[in-house]
């Protein structure tokens, strides 16, 4: 192959995609269009996607990016687009740095905002950083002290991310008493909670419990006591009539735990699983039990 | 009559990988015929289908030939060939093509050295078999409890390790040496493994689906098929993965595409100091276009495994530039920024942070992790990378390669 | 509608009086392990140690504040809690080149995650400018004399019973009792847990000791982090913490955890470590020296950056 002939034909293509393409959107362009009477949020979105970041504009154009999620007479669409260019701005944290504490500022404003799809956008990206004004209101809204500004599952979701939040004491409530999303997003806050091990097992374990359920409580069972999680992937794993996703899945965590792996990778749970292979129909089982075989048993 | 092949390097397994970027290996003859000076034979390969192909030279160059003949002396003194892998022929497994010495005339096989032509591939082309290997290295380190999922509390928390990896030019150095760290992980679990791509300008149905990365539920939670390596993914402390529904199977993220990454305007960047504006779109457009989750945060983008695929085309992307307009000496100031008016850890001659240890104040305390993994292939980069030992990634202009390459990006010297 | 607890410590900080008497109270309420951050989520806890220490900034001296005001400059993160010791600063009799400096290296530590504080209702400014405010302040008047010294190593004997009590497993999994392997040697221990936030508190902890540890191989001393979390940090996670800093486990050093008896040592140890639902959520940085018969020393953590310092600890201790 010649490899200079294709480095010319690959320069001729990129020639001949981008010779004549629109040059990105100015910020005062953009700040011009998103003032006028005759905004179209769909064009406005468009605009605001080939933004330019580059280091001449940068400033002006995050500028012209908080005055628009700011803004609430411009449409709820056009602003989200605004506030993932933010987010794309973010990741340059030292150009960012002087707008960083209104953004924050902003961010915690617009978590009350009228729109939900803001207010649920806002409080994501908030809570990614721990933030605790946010991690406030989720709280209440769980508590019934205010209105739910998001709904109860994604609340539970977006308070679990914090390690160091003050919500287990309402995931362990509603893990046991919810339904639903919301028992399920309150089963998954627990991951670190080695207090709930005794409640992951008695989940894991319950055939009237639904696989999903089963599957989250086992998985944090791994994270919460390896050995623990040992015995109870032991058990559903040579477990012929249980749910076999089930047992597909605590092999497969078997499999790839080092520490739990320790505990089971013997020529005799290695047989028992051969056994399992060679009589269940599950192609997700046969599966999780060769990877077992090929990583641990050679 | 035998011929000894012998590669620069092997693993432990006495297994040896090329990429593009030809190696010198050496040829030797043992046991020779007596009452001659040489023995001439024909240097190919054999390859399975699908499998790897190789090229061979007698210098360092891309213009290899499928067979090359030489003369071997019966003093046994060794005689060099160069080999790398055929542009656009990688391997899919360790021994799916094999270096042939024959004798010529005679064709009779005196030596043999299977290998494995190892590229990282776009992960929408992936076979099934590349896909669950890769997910089951990535498992396994994930389940061991340590490496960079551990380690990034104190690399990804904002202040001063945010501005080692974000803060300046030394962005794509920088995540060059931490995909190359990760990598390595990954290989010292499976060797034959390599980190695919995710070419964010297109659609990539293989790649976001319930049997590769995944795909979010309603609440942003990701979902699996049963029995995927992936579902007892742990990150931090919590278990399983947090993702917006900004792209599914069909979606085609809008930012920029790989041609107005590399040519805004029909003009090739023509230096670094512009190319590496492309820090805001494409790259931070592509971490946004999921809309929510870790993803969208430096913070916490790590602890999804999308995210090293996200950054191996943001490098995949550099590495086409470097290739298109030819820059990869080190010292070309087209290759990387002029060295005034940036900060520490984003010059030319810079250590990167954590591999260099623990700095003092403004630039971070603590070096979780130690130095970057070594690889039983290559010496380079080293476990304490500068940033200008991460530009010649591919060994064009200097004397070692990082056993690494795209399979989209040829060497080219 | 109850009011949150962490809001409810803060109404109770407002209404301190700035008196001798309000100050000491104050400053009793900057220990971690004081009841009123029980319970509090790390980000509660901050906002309540800013409040406390932004309390201190308002028309007194704070001199009674000077130890905490030094280690949050040090150490901390968090946006309220370095505004709230910039404040606490502020009211010094004077500003050092040591805090000053601090001060310097605070106001860079979160240059790049600035925010809006308030500590009384109204808008405020950014964490930056009231660093920059307390750099910008004139000493006070009223006052003569520089800022307060460091105070003297803290001399203790460790109780016994409580000490006896605790069994402890390290990143091996081997168990032995607390008291067994304190009586080996001489032991500098560092408390420590693998989910802390600020990698310049735990990370940077067991970083050093790690280099101690390693220079010390030959010598006769425990080199011990002990974790604040022990139901968290297992052995592997012990382990695999340790050995991404470095940590050369082995016979003399080691990473441990309390089985049981860990409100005993707690208490022995006086620890400044508060909990919330789920983990730690502040704490100090906390080094001591143990001796064989349970004579303690807590040293400035400082000293794990400096071998003459630990040299002088063990020196005395001996004696």
């Amino acid at each position: 192959m010649d490899i200079e002939a294709l480095r010319k034909q690959y320069l001729a293509e990129l020639k001949a995609e981008t010779a004549g393409a629109a040059p990105p959107a100015t910020s005062e362009k953009v700040a011009q269009y998103a003032a006028s009477d005759k905004r179209d949020d769909g064009k406005l979105c468009e605009m605001l996607a080939s933004l330019s970041l580059d280091k001449e504009n940068y400033a002006a154009s995050v500028r012209t990016l908080l005055d628009i999620l700011a803004n609430g007479a411009i449409g709820a669409i056009a602003r989200l687009a605004a506030l993932r260019q933010l987010g794309s701005a973010e990741f340059h944290a030292v150009r960012f740095a002087p707008f960083h504490a209104e953004y924050i500022a902003l961010l915690r404003r617009l978590a009350q905002d009228a729109d939900k799809d803001v207010r649920a956008a806002v409080l994501e990206r908030l809570t990614l950083t721990n933030d605790s004004e946010a991690q406030k209101l989720l709280r209440e809204g769980l508590e019934n002290v205010r209105k739910a500004l998001v709904p109860a599952a994604k609340a539970v979701q977006l308070l679990a991310r914090d390690d160091h939040g003050s919500g287990m004491p309402i995931f362990r409530e509603l893990a046991a008493k919810a339904k639903g999303r919301v028992r399920e997003q309150a089963l998954r806050a627990l991951a670190s909670d080695p207090r709930s091990a005794a409640l992951f097992e008695r989940i894991a374990a319950d055939k009237d419990e639904k696989t999903p359920i089963r599957e989250i409580a086992a998985l944090n069972l791994k994270n919460a006591s390896a050995p623990r999680f040992a015995k109870l992937a032991r058990k559903l794993a040579l477990d012929d009539d249980d749910d076999d996703r089930l047992r597909a899945a605590a092999v497969s965590a078997i499999t790839h735990t080092g520490e739990v792996a320790a505990r089971l990778a013997t020529s005799r749970f290695g047989n028992a699983l051969k056994s399992v292979a060679d009589s269940t129909r599950s192609r997700a089982l046969k599966s999780s039990i060769r990877r077992f075989a090929k990583t641990h048993l050679g | 009559m035998n011929v000894e092949i012998k590669f620069p390097s092997y693993d432990a397994q006495q297994r040896t990988y090329v990429t593009w970027r030809p190696v010198e290996v050496k040829l030797r003859l043992l046991a020779p015929p007596p009452g001659v000076a040489n023995v001439a034979v024909t240097v190919s390969a054999k390859s399975l289908s699908p499998g790897g192909k190789l090229r061979f030279a007698k210098t360092l160059t891309h213009l290899g030939t499928p067979t090359l003949n030489l003369n071997l002396p019966t003093s046994g003194a060794p005689v060099s060939v160069w080999v790398g892998g055929e542009f656009q022929a990688p391997s899919s497994k360790y021994g799916d093509v094999t270096m042939e010495v024959r004798t010529n005339p005679g064709n009779q096989l005196v030596g043999t050295q299977p290998t494995m032509v190892r590229v990282r591939k776009n992960a929408e082309a992936l076979s099934t078999f590349e896909r669950d290997r890769f997910l089951a290295a990535l498992a396994t380190l994930n389940g061991s409890g340590s490496g960079p999922y551990k380690n990034f509390r104190d690399m990804h928390v904002g202040g001063a390790p945010d501005a080692e990896a974000h803060g300046g030019p030394g962005f794509l150095p920088w995540h060059r040496a931490y995909l190359l760290d990760f990598e390595r992980e990954l290989q010292n679990i499976n060797a034959e493994v390599t980190l695919p791509y995710w070419r964010f300008d297109k659609a990539a149905r293989n790649l976001f689906s319930r049997s590769f990365i995944g795909l979010p539920n309603f609440f942003g939670q990701v979902q699996f098929n049963a029995g995927h390596p992936l579902l007892g993914w742990v990150a931090v402390s919590s278990v399983g993965i947090q993702r917006g529904n900004g792209v599914g199977p069909t979606t085609v993220p809008a930012l920029n595409s790989e041609a107005q990454t590399l040519q805004p305007g029909g003009t090739l960047h023509p230096n670094y100091a512009s190319f590496r504006d492309m820090q805001f779109n494409p790259h931070g457009s592509a971490h946004m276009s999921h809309g929510g989750g870790w993803i969208t945060n430096p913070a916490t983008a790590p602890r999804d495994p999308l995210f090293y695929m996200l950054h191996c085309n943001v490098d995949r992307l550099w590495a086409k530039w470097q290739w298109a307009a030819k820059v990869h000496n080190p010292t070309d100031p087209k290759a990387f920024t002029p060295a005034a008016g940036f900060p520490a850890g984003h010059r030319l001659n810079d250590a990167l942070w954590p591999w260099c240890g623990p700095l003092a104040p403004p630039r971070p305390t603590t070096a979780p992790g130690g130095g970057l993994a070594a690889s039983p292939i290559t010496a380079v980069p080293g476990v304490s990378p500068k940033i200008r030992d991460m530009i010649d990634y591919l060994g064009t202009v200097s004397p070692n390669h990082q056993a690494f390459a795209y399979d989209d990006v040829p060497f080219q010297n | 509608m109850t009011m949150p607890k962490a809001d409810r410590v803060i109404a109770e900080i407002r209404k301190l009086p700035r008196t001798d008497r309000g100050d000491r109270r104050l400053a009793a309420m900057l220990g971690q392990g004081a009841g009123h951050f029980d319970g509090l989520s790390t980000g509660d806890a901050e906002r309540v140690r800013g409040h406390i220490l932004a309390a201190f900034g308002e028309d007194r001296s704070s001199e009674c504040a000077l130890p905490a005001i030094r280690e949050e400059l040090r150490t901390s993160l968090s946006p309220i809690v370095l505004a709230g010791a910039a404040r606490a600063a502020r009211s010094l009799r004077a500003i050092d080149e040591e805090v000053r400096g601090l001060l310097l290296a605070a106001s860079e530590r979160i240059a790049l995650r600035d925010e809006y504080v308030r500590f009384d209702g109204a808008p405020g400014q950014t964490a930056r400018e009231e660093i920059a405010a307390a750099l910008a302040a004139r000493p006070r008047a009223c006052c003569a004399g520089g800022a307060a010294k460091a105070a003297d190593p803290v001399r203790f004997s460790l109780p016994p019973a409580a000490i006896e009590r605790a069994a402890v497993e390290d990143q091996a999994g081997e168990r032995t009792a607390l008291a067994e392997l304190l009586r080996r040697r001489t032991s500098l221990v560092a408390f420590f847990y693998t989910r802390c936030m600020n990698p310049a508190k735990c990370s940077l902890t067991i970083t050093r000791l790690a280099g101690i540890a390693r220079e010390y191989e030959e010598r006769d001393l425990n080199l011990l982090g002990f974790s604040y979390d022990g139901a968290y940090d297992t052995p592997a996670r012990l382990l695999a913490y340790g050995r991404d800093r470095g940590f050369p486990f082995g016979e003399h050093a080691r990473l441990i955890r309390c089985r049981t008896g860990w409100s005993g040592v707690r208490a022995a140890f006086r620890l400044r470590v508060g909990y919330g639902q789920a983990t730690v959520n502040d704490h100090a940085r906390e080094l001591f020296l143990v001796r064989p018969d349970f004579g303690a020393v807590g040293l400035d953590p400082e000293a794990l950056a400096d071998r003459a310092a630990i040299e002088a600890y063990l020196q005395a201790i001996a004696a």
